[in-house]
Parts: C-alpha cells; sequence; structure tokens
C-alpha cells in the first residue's frame, strides 16, 4: 500500500513537471527519417516466387525466393563535420515471403535537422559478429536463424532461388548462396549526397539493390548455375562469394 | 516554480519508492516467474498481459490434462500432445473425440514457448494464447462449446479458486475463454528441454561418439570451414532446422509433393491462410528436439521413420517451383544416413520427458498407448 500511494504521488509529481512541455509531441528541430530499400531485378520491382525473370546466359530463367542482408552502423553524418547520428546498430532487410513489397522501410523518429551524407556497414560488423544469438533479445534482427555456427557466425547476405535452364518450363534447379565473414565487412559511403532532414521535408533516404545486378557482374562475368560447385555455394571462402559480395556493394545504389 | 516544486517532491517520493523497493515485505505483489530459462537460449518473450506465475503455470497444467474440457469428457490436450511421446500422439493425424481425424499430424511442444512467430503448421494462430484456444472448440478435437466449457469451470470450486488466485478474479464469472488461454500458454512455456545429450556436449559435460560427431557435422555442414570435416557431405539440414531450437520458425516447401503448378497441392499449408498461392505447400519448419519420440513425421504423418525422412531429403525431394533450393539431392551414403541419425537421437533430452510425465501424473494424466 505503501509503495502504490507513492508510486501515485510520483505520478501527479511528474505530471506537474510535464505540463510546460505537454503540448509537444515532438521536440522542435527534429524530425523522422525512413530508409527505404527497394529491391529489384534487372530495374523492375522484384517479385518473389512468382516472377520469372530471365538470366544472363542463354535460355536460363529464374525465380528468386529469398534475398537478404544485413545493414550495420547506418549512420547520418553531419555535412559540417558534426558527430555522426547512428540511425541504428544493426537491420536485417529480408525479402522472403511471397507478399513482401519491393520496398521495404525503416524508420527513425527523432533525429536532429541538418544537412547529412549516409553511410552504413555492409554485413553484421565484427563487434556484433562475435556475440552469439542468445546474447541479444529473442526478437532481435540477430536472433532470426542467420546463425551459422561458432566459426562461421552470422550469414551477412543470401540469394535463393530456382533456375529454369533447359527451356520445359521446370524451375528445378535450385540455387542458393549464403555469404559472409568478418573480412567481407564494408562501410559503404556517399559523400556525394546530401540528405537534407527538415520537420517540413519527406525525410526518405531511397536505396535501390538490385538481385540480377549482384549475381551478374557483366556480360561475361556472372554466376554459373550450371555446375552445382558454383550454383550451391555456402563457404565463405569460395570465390563466388567473394564474387557476389563484391557484386552486392555495386549492386545497391542510393537514389536520393 | 512549478516545475522546481515538482523536481523536489520527485526527489523525496523516488527516495521512499527506493526505500520501499529494498524492503522484502514490501516486494511481494510481484509473483515471480517460477520458470527457469536456460542461459544457453535467448529468453523467452513474455507477453506483457500474460507474465508466468506458479498458480497460472499450476492451474495451466491442470487444464492441459483435464478431459473434462472436451464435449464429451473423452479427450484433453495431453491426448494428442502425450509428455511420454515429447507431446505428440504416435499417429499420422491428430484423433480427436469419438475418434474423429485431424487432417494434420500433431507438432510436439519441446520449447515451445521460444516459437514467437505463428504457431501451426500453416502458422494461423499468431500467439500461444491464442492458438490454445482453437483445439477446445475443433469439432475434430475435443469438440466443446465455450458456455458448456466455462460452465465445467465454474461449478469446480478447486478451478474457481485456481482462477482467482492466477488472475485476481473477485468472482467465477470473469473466468474467460482468454483466461483459459492464458493459463494454458503460461505451462505450454514452461515445457523446457535443455538437458539432451547435443545440449550436454555443447555445455562442455559429455561427448559425442565418433559416429555422432560425423552426424552432427554432417547435418551442421561443417565441411564447408574445412578441417577435419572437409571430406564429410553437407545435408543442409541447418538452414531450416537451426540450433538451439532447431527450427527457423518459417515457412517451406520441402518437397514432399509434386506440384508442377502451384494449385495442385492437396493441402494448401501456408498458402490456405495467406491467400497466396506461391505459399501453397509450405508448412512450419518443426523443432527436431526430441524428434526421436515425435514420429511419424511431416504435416500429415506419411514417413513413419527418422530413416524414412533422410531418405527423402536425401533423394531431394518432389518438384515444384516453390521448393526450398536447399532441398536437393545430396548424395548422403547409408553410413552417412546412419550417422545421421545417431545425431538426432541425441536431441532426445530423458530428463524432460520424465519430469514431464511425473508432473503430469501429479494431475490425474495416465500413460496411454494409442493404436
Amino acid at each position: 500500500m505503501p509503495r502504490i500511494l507513492t508510486l501515485f504521488l510520483l505520478s501527479f509529481t511528474v505530471l506537474f513537471l510535464g505540463c510546460p512541455n505537454d503540448d509537444d509531441d515532438s521536440v522542435a528541430g527534429e524530425a523522422t527519417v525512413e530508409v527505404n530499400f527497394r529491391a529489384l531485378f534487372g530495374g523492375e520491382d522484384l517479385q518473389l516466387f512468382s516472377e520469372r525473370y530471365d538470366y544472363e546466359a542463354n535460355d536460363t530463367r529464374l525465380l528468386i525466393t529469398l534475398f537478404q542482408f544485413y545493414v550495420s552502423d547506418l549512420q547520418l553524418v553531419p555535412t559540417d563535420g558534426g558527430e555522426p547520428i547512428t540511425l541504428t546498430e544493426i537491420e536485417l532487410v529480408r525479402w522472403n515471403e511471397s507478399s513482401d513489397p519491393a520496398t521495404l522501410s525503416f524508420s527513425y523518429p527523432d533525429i536532429p535537422e541538418g544537412s547529412y551524407t549516409v553511410r552504413f556497414g555492409l554485413g553484421v560488423k565484427r563487434e556484433l559478429n562475435d556475440k552469439n544469438p542468445n546474447e541479444f533479445a529473442a526478437d532481435f534482427v540477430l536472433n532470426e536463424n542467420e546463425f551459422w555456427n561458432e566459426m562461421a557466425r552470422y550469414v551477412f547476405t543470401k540469394i535463393e532461388g530456382n533456375a529454369e535452364l533447359e527451356g520445359d518450363d521446370l524451375f528445378d534447379t535450385p540455387l542458393s548462396y549464403h555469404i559472409g565473414k568478418n573480412d567481407f565487412y564494408v562501410t559503404l559511403d556517399y559523400p556525394n549526397a546530401t540528405i537534407d532532414v527538415s520537420a517540413e521535408l519527406n525525410n526518405d533516404i531511397d536505396f535501390t539493390v538490385d538481385v540480377e545486378r549482384m549475381m551478374v557482374a557483366n556480360a561475361t562475368t556472372f554466376a554459373d548455375f550450371t555446375n552445382e560447385d558454383t550454383r550451391i555455394v555456402h563457404n565463405p571462402n569460395s570465390p563466388v562469394s567473394a564474387q557476389l559480395w563484391a557484386n552486392l556493394q555495386q549492386a545497391i545504389l542510393l537514389i536520393r | 516554480m512549478w516545475r522546481v516544486l515538482g523536481l523536489l517532491i520527485a526527489g523525496m517520493l523516488a527516495w521512499l519508492l527506493l526505500s520501499n523497493l529494498s524492503n522484502p515485505a514490501a516486494s511481494t505483489e510481484v509473483a515471480e516467474n517460477p520458470v527457469a530459462e536456460p542461459d544457453d537460449f535467448a529468453r523467452i518473450l513474455y507477453p506483457d498481459d500474460n507474465p508466468t506465475s506458479a498458480a497460472g503455470l499450476d492451474l495451466g497444467r491442470r487444464l492441459f490434462y483435464d478431459k473434462g474440457l472436451s464435449a464429451n469428457g473423452t479427450v484433453s490436450c495431453a491426448s494428442c500432445h502425450r509428455p511420454e511421446l515429447a507431446f505428440t500422439d504416435g499417429l499420422p493425424l491428430a484423433m480427436g473425440i469419438e475418434g474423429r481425424r485431424s487432417t494434420r499430424n500433431v507438432p510436439g511442444l519441446t520449447n515451445i514457448g521460444y516459437n514467437h512467430f505463428s504457431l501451426f503448421w500453416d502458422g494461423r494462430s499468431p500467439s500461444l494464447e491464442e492458438q490454445a484456444l482453437h483445439p477446445l472448440t475443433d469439432p475434430n478435437e475435443m469438440g466443446g462449446h465455450w458456455p458448456d466449457i466455462l460452465d465445467y469451470l465454474r461449478a469446480d470450486g478447486e478451478y474457481v479458486s485456481a482462477f482467482s488466485v492466477a488472475f485476481d478474479l473477485s468472482d467465477d464469472v470473469e473466468i474467460t475463454p482468454e483466461l483459459v488461454g492464458r493459463a494454458l500458454a503460461q505451462f505450454q512455456r514452461s515445457l523446457i528441454s535443455h538437458q539432451s545429450k547435443y545440449d550436454r556436449v555443447l555445455r562442455g559435460e559429455a561427448e559425442f561418439t565418433a559416429q555422432e560427431l560425423r552426424g552432427w557435422a554432417i547435418f551442421f555442414d561443417r565441411a564447408e570451414e574445412g578441417g577435419e570435416f572437409v571430406d564429410l557431405p553437407t545435408a543442409e539440414c541447418a538452414h531450416c532446422h537451426a540450433a538451439p531450437h532447431f527450427s527457423n520458425q518459417q515457412f517451406f516447401n520441402n518437397g514432399i509433393d509434386q506440384a508442377p503448378q502451384l494449385t495442385e497441392f492437396a493441402d494448401p499449408g501456408r498458402g490456405g491462410v495467406t491467400g497466396s498461392v506461391s505459399d501453397n505447400g509450405m508448412f512450419r519448419t518443426p523443432s527436431l528436439r526430441n524428434v526421436a519420440l515425435t514420429a511419424p513425421y511431416m504435416h500429415d504423418g506419411r514417413f513413419t521413420t527418422l530413416e524414412e525422412v533422410l531418405e527423402h531429403y536425401n533423394q531431394g525431394g518432389e518438384y515444384a517451383p516453390n521448393r526450398s533450393p536447399n532441398v536437393r539431392p545430396l548424395g548422403l551414403t547409408k553410413q552417412d544416413k546412419a550417422d545421421l541419425l545417431v545425431f538426432l537421437q541425441t536431441l532426445t533430452d530423458e530428463q524432460f520427458i520424465q519430469q514431464q510425465i511425473t508432473d503430469a501424473r501429479q494431475v490425474g494424466y495416465e500413460l496411454e498407448i494409442k493404436k
């Protein structure tokens, strides 16, 4: 009973303290920033499971069933040289259900108005990659069953799908690329694009990421589906992993 | 002025509050969660409106084993979720009152509290609280009707008392289906297995045999890292059956039915819930904890033994355009499959099973053999 009374009085006092500002839902000079990742295939919105995509090699078509990657330390860097603002320490950007929209949005409130550039780490930064899933909350993004094992750690990116190789309308050739290791972690910086955050503006930061670009470096260098060793790749030390990881960095573009 | 005054009062009250917290007698209002969780697992996510208490858990257990909740008093939750079979029933398809058959195999409940996504094979239920209510009134399961179930509970003085204590009720009319679901969920969140040989090996309390170790390495694709396992095959199991609970809680077509057109699946599974034809033939990845006790296997219980399951995956499954790309011909030898089998048996937790049987007997459960 004394505790209930105390809590009541404390609440009453907090109410007093809050009165001078209680007509402000947001702090002046702050805004919400939306970071959007739009998945594409060949420039068109990615549609998992349903869309059949033409692929680089003759007569090959693809059905994509999963595409995902981790983003660490998504930051806004003030153009005046101030301290970076970390929007999130880690995010899993994942398209894995047929109903997933092409654009996945992540919302970050209470960002001070100002001019910034944006940067993020592609993959799971070492500080987090060294931790086991049980060290995080069960619904944390590093508890999404993307943990390989105590040696290989978290999978940074995945593409899965089925290919039609024989022109028979059967998508019966499985593709599965699971990639990631500490050495792959890289910061993607976009210093030439200024982002003005203002309570008066639409504060969207839009990225596109093209799955085809991740698999196709150029007309002569692309993921080969004719060989199982190059279409089922779960080994981070495989040359295919390194190639696709390099491609992914090029496949992510800042649109605004 | 007001702010200064408020700050002074707040300081005094904060001091008073801290004084109360340091007084054990003042802290007895908060019910302590009686469920001990192992450090090896990320903590269970308890709903804010249904924390587990000893009274709620005991009530949930009693409800779980009570045949009186069914339409004709013959079937309890435990009739299908039998503790001696890791909370399955040994049948291909669930059997309800009067021998009525469901269309799906009974999923096990080991570590079910760690599943914080959706439940049932098709994921149609968002929470344990909500899920627990389905079988009670499903005509092919317990076949009950809520007015009758509530009358039954309100007429039992022990139930009225147990609900009152567990949920701070003042009148038996406050017993509701929602509270029945909450109590059942509290009990199910207590079903934690972490004493299998697999767990003990991870903790350094036991060692795998050479064959179990090979099976473990094949299961977890350890050849990818080279070293001593580099010559072993990769069975791709852990992509879906991810440790520590051996399920990633997601939905896949694991290739058990041929369906060149996605409309050809006899059971649409996940697609029946989402309405998306692309999800047809997909089912939630079941946990493999205690899997040696939970035969038969798959959503329709079509595989009688684990050997049949392993052979299915070794063959690569039947064609459908949405078949998981991780289901493909594996080229496992007879020895590889034997190794995998002994590894899967290390996921059996006898201590957990025996404790659950003991607890169940205390509320009147009798072991039975179904044919």
